[in-house]
């Protein structure tokens, strides 16, 4: 519908119509198309219309920034330039503080005013950066002062007066509507006051950023920090730093376009980042205050995990500023070197306190949930999982149905399996914010699968006597075949390092090999560690260490057998996992094992017994295995042969 | 087919006679007047739906409807190009007079009235370079010498309507001279009767004559004429923006019909699950449907139609704006995952009413352009007193604009 906007275009007219009376030196035509900037403004706030508002507010940085270039050319242009700057930061101060409050008429709760004071300052925030840039310190001092005007609304304490009178009241539909308007006009004001305040400080520290790159000189410095001399506490700054590094809001304010220099061309190029400058603004205010309290009470959790980051991104900067401490010694209003890292050090403490805080929140949450069904039972299959597929031998014995329970406890049987010690990662097991899924759990269950595999040729080499040596793979299983043979028994598996199938490439082409992928069906199809055919005898892969180079050949039913044990608690009666969480006893037995480990964070700052308890609760103990053995029955039954290298 | 009888009086063939001349704007509005009645009656039309909420909603964008109507009818006789339509009017006029019968001129001879033939052509030709020498006087006096100004010089003073006036009336009484020998008899006496009326249209003339005189001490003001600019310019804004907000209108309520229907606005991804059931279907053995502008929507049709299957069924639908050239005007509705049956597209067809010309697209906006040019030209000069003027117009187009805005 572009084409029906009957007011498109009249905004780039009406910036060629500025472009050119500022050209023309032409006061009065210049005056005539200002005011008409203001009166659409105005218009556009009445009638709620935000669009029209983006289109013109920049107006005023542009034709400031275009009169200085004009002015810088040529002096005859002062006037005018004059002029124009005073009257940008004027009109703008003007928007932000009576228009918006005279002419917005919000038609509903969700009115657009939060909107319009948005943008208002975002074109303040514009002129004071394009003025900052022209190192116009005079017009600078003007604009900030009108400036300072808007940023003096103060907190209304009447206004929350009336709010907590109104809640303490009875629930009348009256009251409700009354309250919903007044708590409207104080987050208004809260946000009033926030834009205000990130403008000043993002101003600031982008001064400090281009001193620091050495496109200021130390007096200008000096001249913008004197205006620049509002304090703030160290709630908002905190706060105002975390809103700001937020990475969503890059955008914002326009930060992200600040440059200092000409865009090179033909050139990948990155302006300054937002974060890192604004992080350099912050540690220096910091570094100049000195002191500060620390009250992290009402922060959002996501404010603070994200002071994590803040930390190093502080310690990196206030680094920098310690290998250039001359350069900064007068702006930072610190004497000597000693005393600036007293007060870095202060800083960074004070941090590490908020990022201790946080993590202690977290910690103890994290000590004292419980454990989540659901999170436990997925872990639980899936250590399951890793098991069933690496367990080979199991596998055969229930193929070949060689196997059998035990029950009593006479018969002794091996324990495979291990006690692990999780540190702080009971996170993966509860639900909620702090949940975490911690990567590289598969090999546990796993390995359990390849002990039990371990154990089985443990069991089978014993006695091994080592004579029958072969180089050639298609040869060694012959051979073997012979001797199982001429001692009566028939051969149901062939078992091999399948490393070892590679090592020898004639066996690929030997006649008696039929490889899986050629075979149709067999009853090992769905086998993973099955390989092929030989002689038709089924030739199993396997990978322990015990069968490096060997084969056995075997009558597998009438040689082997396995006994195993199952318990209704374990995982499908044959897989015991237990999650076990930490008790106090047992996390004051582990801190006095490892008192250095638990007391001391990275910041190098000392937990309490207390606290490192609770850290150490953070951890939890996997206990897994499987109780089984495995039995030579027949030990004629199987032939083990060595490949065997010249 | 039932539901377009309702809809309109006349068969769907006629409408589209309409809407070819809607450019003639005369023929239309005639159109439109035999129409009114039924029209005014039925609510089943979008357009007419979105018009009624247009004007109740924005009425400071209407001056009233005989003002609009006089407006209608008085640029279409100013135009330029219908001179056949002064013609016209010149012949009927002619005719008119020669039945009305006025006893107290009637009283010369048939001999007389010869003679008289001749002189009201010489007093006619007289007239004409009168009036030609007051076009030249016009024009050379007009203090904005703009291509845009002559043009509503012409436009005020009806200057080609009252040209084709004079030439058409100078050429029936030639006719009419060249004819006093052809009347014998009894119908000497009609001749009498014509020469009279050829001295009706004479004096007529001089009126206009007076008109023309009226513009030109108007417009030999520069404030006059930049008034009469800037009252244009408000004109070509309040069209526009009644154009659009009547596409907006239209828009909105299709919208908000398929809202209260139940059916859903389609994503793509359902569209494309519906390309596939096509191509899978019996979909191939029907040709694609020829393109056509969409004319209107007959908006309690569709709400009969699908009003009792919407309770059973999910239905998505494809935006059909007024005035877009579409070929899936049997298909705009349709249930998840499966086909439209040919009854279906029938019904769905017999709810579009469409047209093969193209709605106008773009309301030129001619003033706009001349008050850019003009900005920038006094700028470039320095008359800020000039600027003020086009900013406060300015002004006043954003104040339209944001008076009349669609508010969800």
């Amino acid at each position: 519908m572009s084409n029906y906007e009957i007011t498109a275009g009249i905004e780039n007219r009406i910036w060629s119509a500025i472009n050119k009376s500022i050209s023309n030196n032409d006061r009065a035509t210049f005056r005539e198309l200002l005011s008409f900037v203001r009166k659409v403004t105005s218009k556009a706030i009445g009638h709620d219309s935000l669009t029209v508002f983006k289109q013109y507010i920049f107006f005023f940085s542009r034709f400031y920034s275009l009169s200085f270039s004009k002015y810088k050319d040529n002096p005859s242009y002062q006037s005018l330039y004059t002029d124009c700057a005073e009257m940008a930061a004027l009109h703008l101060k003007e928007i932000i503080l009576y228009e918006i409050k005279i002419f917005y008429k919000p038609k509903s709760i969700d009115a657009h005013e939060a909107e319009f004071y948005y943008w208002g300052f975002f074109g303040f925030n514009q002129l004071l950066f394009n003025m900052v840039n022209n190192h116009d310190i005079v017009q600078f001092e003007d604009a900030f002062g009108e400036f300072s005007q808007i940023n003096l609304r103060s907190r209304d304490f009447e206004l929350e007066n009336k709010i907590q009178v109104l809640q303490l009241k009875q629930n009348t539909p009256d009251n409700q509507t009354e309250l919903q308007i007044l708590e409207r006009e104080r987050d208004l004001n809260i946000q009033f006051n926030a834009y205000g305040r990130h403008v000043f400080s993002g101003i600031k520290a982008w001064v400090y950023f281009i001193f620091q790159e050495g496109k200021i000189s130390h007096e200008e410095l000096k001249s913008y920090l004197n205006q620049l001399n509002t304090p703030l506490s160290f709630k908002e700054l905190l706060n105002d730093i975390l809103y700001m590094r937020n990475t969503g809001i890059s955008q914002y304010l326009g930060w992200d376009n600040w440059d200092y220099q000409q865009r090179p061309n033909n050139k990948l190029y990155y302006p300054p980042d937002p974060h890192l400058w604004l992080t350099l603004g912050f540690s220096i205010e910091l570094i100049r205050a000195g002191s500060f309290y620390v009250d992290v009470e009402n922060m959002s959790s996501e404010e603070l995990s994200s002071i994590n980051f803040l930390y190093d991104s502080v310690k990196e900067q206030v680094n920098n500023l310690k290998e250039n401490f001359e350069k900064w010694r007068l702006a930072l209003n610190i004497n000597s070197l000693e005393d600036f890292e007293v007060r870095a050090k202060k800083v960074l403490d004070a941090l590490a306190i908020v990022k201790r805080q946080n993590y202690s929140v977290q910690e103890r949450t994290v000590a004292e949930s419980n454990l989540d069904a659901d999170l436990v039972a997925a872990f639980k299959l899936s250590m399951w999982n890793a098991w069933e597929r690496r367990a080979n031998m199991r596998r055969l014995f229930n193929f070949f149905a060689n196997k059998e329970e035990i029950t009593s406890d006479e018969i002794k049987l091996m324990q495979t399996g291990r006690i692990i010690f999780l540190r702080k990662a009971k996170v993966m097991f509860i639900a909620g914010d702090y949940h975490l899924q911690i990567g590289g759990t598969e090999p546990w269950g796993g390995d359990l699968g390849t002990a039990e595999d371990n154990l089985f040729f443990h069991n089978i080499l014993k006695g091994w006597a080592e004579d029958l040596k072969e180089s050639s793979l298609a040869r060694l299983i012959d051979s073997s075949l012979l001797k199982l043979n001429n001692k009566g028994k028939t051969a149901t598996i062939i078992l091999l390092e399948s490393y070892l199938i590679n090592r020898d490439a004639a066996f690929f082409e030997n006649e008696n090999y039929i490889s899986k992928s050629d075979i149709i069906d067999s009853e090992f199809a769905n086998n993973k560690s099955f390989l092929g055919e030989y002689k038709g005898i089924p030739v199993i892969g396997l990978t322990s260490n015990y069968i490096k180079n060997k084969i056995v050949v075997a009558a597998f039913d009438e040689a082997f057998s396995m006994l195993y044990k199952t318990d209704n608690v374990w995982y499908n009666n044959l897989l015991q996992i237990d999650l076990k969480e930490i008790d106090n006893e047992a996390a004051a037995q582990r801190l006095l094992k490892e008192p250095e480990y638990w007391k001391t964070t990275d910041e190098g700052i000392e937990l309490t017994d207390d606290e490192a308890i609770t850290m150490i609760k953070t951890s939890i103990v996997l206990e897994t295995g499987t109780v089984l053995n495995f039995v030579v029955k027949d030990p004629e039954a199987y032939v083990i042969g060595q490949f065997h290298v010249d | 087919m039932s539901g377009l009888f309702t809809f309109l009086p006349a068969p769907a063939k006629s409408l589209r006679f309409t809407v070819t001349l809607r450019k003639n704007q005369f023929i239309s509005l005639f159109l439109e007047m035999v129409y009114l009645k039924s029209w005014l009656l039925q609510k089943d039309s979008l357009r007419k739906q979105a018009q009624m909420k247009l004007m109740k909603n924005h009425q400071k964008l209407y001056t009233g409807m005989l003002l609009g109507i006089k407006n209608i009818i008085f640029d279409y006789f100013t135009d330029r190009k219908n001179w056949f339509v002064v013609v016209l009017l010149v012949l009927s006029l002619l005719g008119i007079f020669t039945f009305i019968h006025i006893d107290l001129f009637a009283v010369f001879s048939f001999k007389e009235g010869k003679v008289l033939a001749d002189q009201r052509t010489s007093n006619v030709a007289t007239i004409i370079s009168m009036t030609l020498a007051v076009v030249g006087l016009l024009m050379s006096n007009l203090a904005i010498k703009e291509p845009l100004a002559y043009s509503i010089l012409f436009k005020q003073s009806y200057l080609y309507f009252i040209i084709y006036f004079t030439l058409s009336s100078i050429f029936m009484l030639m006719i009419i001279s060249t004819l006093r020998d052809s009347f014998t008899g009894e119908y000497e006496y009609l001749y009498n009767r014509l020469v009279l009326a050829g001295t009706y249209l004479a004096l007529i003339i001089l009126f206009f004559i007076g008109h023309l005189f009226r513009t030109i001490i108007k417009v030999i003001n520069p404030s006059y004429i930049n008034k009469s600019l800037q009252e244009e310019l408000i004109k070509e804004t309040r069209r526009i923006l009644q154009e659009s907000l009547f596409r907006q209108y239209c828009t909105k309520e299709y919208h908000a019909v398929m809202k209260a229907l139940n059916i859903d606005f389609n994503s793509l991804s359902i569209a494309f699950d519906v390309a596939v059931a096509a191509d899978a279907g019996e979909q191939n053995k029907t040709p694609e449907l020829k393109s056509r502008y969409v004319f209107d929507i007959n908006i309690n049709k569709i709400k009969k139609e699908y009003s009792e299957k919407t309770k059973t069924g999910k239905y998505h639908y494809t935006s059909l704006v007024i005035g877009k050239q579409t070929n899936e005007y049997d298909n705009f509705i349709w249930d998840y995952s499966q086909v439209n049956t040919d009854k279906e597209k029938s019904i769905l067809k017999s709810c579009v009413i469409l047209t093969d010309k193209e709605l106008e697209k773009d309301t030129p906006s001619t003033y706009r352009q001349y008050f850019d040019q003009k900005l920038e030209d006094y700028t470039q000069n320095g008359k800020h007193k000039e600027v003020g003027n086009i900013l406060t117009m300015y002004l006043e187009l954003y104040d339209l604009e944001m008076q009349n805005t669609i508010h969800e």
